[in-house]
């Protein structure tokens, strides 16, 4: 199932991607990597920061996941990782990496986000690490990164 | 072990881009240059306005702050109309003919 419902039931919405590419329907940064570099993690936007932030101008081409974390509208089946109506990079996610947060981090995406839809708040301790431009050297993220049969 | 969560407000954007690029740099082994920040206009006229008053209402001063600040190339210039300060950059290599 591609689409999910609101607690109204009424009408329809489509889940979204939080680690998304700029270019995708309806891409906005959710956060901009922190950390250090051997141990990166997001710091997640303040809504008035991305309201007044003007991304567009810098930050709109591919290499800005260097950077930034992106949500965007889910691709869905035009995406590696969508398999049997769900995301299988939020599952791996989830399965495979270590909770980092204590607390759910105070994110934009959530009330649309596939993988805490799919996932629930477990995924959302884990999120915080995820970075959607993996250089080759970080393996164990990139094996999550790495649907099975394709290279990311 | 740390779990806090961190978060960026709009005063401290520009610093946590540049950290962003200084950590992109060590991770990546890229460069990048350049101004890291492109607020929107509305951010530029709150900042104008603070740096107006802070400078006892040196307009001119204030804008060419902005522009360098903002890595605008060009000249600057600014007006008052009423209220409003207008403030804008002409760039280096503008040429009209008429």
């Amino acid at each position: 199932m591609s689409d999910d419902t609101t607690a109204a039931g009424s009408t329809q919405r489509k889940l979204e991607c939080p680690s998304a590419q700029p270019g995708m329907e309806n891409a906005r940064p959710i956060g901009v990597i922190a950390g250090s570099a051997t141990e990166t993690r997001i710091a997640f936007f303040k809504k008035e920061t991305l309201d007044q932030f003007d991304w567009r101008s810098r930050f709109a081409d591919a290499e800005a996941t260097r950077l930034l974390r992106f949500g965007a509208t889910c691709d869905e089946s035009r995406c590696a990782h969508f398999s049997s109506g769900r995301c299988s990079l939020g599952k791996r996610v989830n399965d495979q990496l270590a909770a980092v947060v204590d607390d759910l981090p105070p994110c934009l995406l959530r009330s649309t986000c596939r993988w805490f839809s799919e996932q629930g708040r477990s995924v959302c301790l884990r999120c915080p690490q995820v970075i959607t431009k993996i250089p080759r050297a970080e393996d164990a993220l990139n094996a999550v990164a790495t649907a099975q049969g394709s290279q990311d | 072990m740390a779990k806090r969560v961190e978060t960026v407000s709009l005063s401290n954007l520009s610093k946590a881009l540049d950290r962003a690029v200084a950590l992109a740099a060590k991770r990546h082994d890229v460069e990048l240059t350049g101004p890291n920040i492109v607020l929107n206009w509305e951010i530029l006229g709150r900042i104008l306005r603070t740096r107006v008053t802070a400078n006892s209402g040196d307009l001119l001063g204030a804008a060419t702050t902005i522009a360098q600040s903002a890595g605008l190339k060009g000249t600057p210039v600014v007006t008052r109309v009423g209220r409003d300060i207008l403030v804008g950059v002409i760039p280096g290599n503008f040429n009209i003919q008429f």
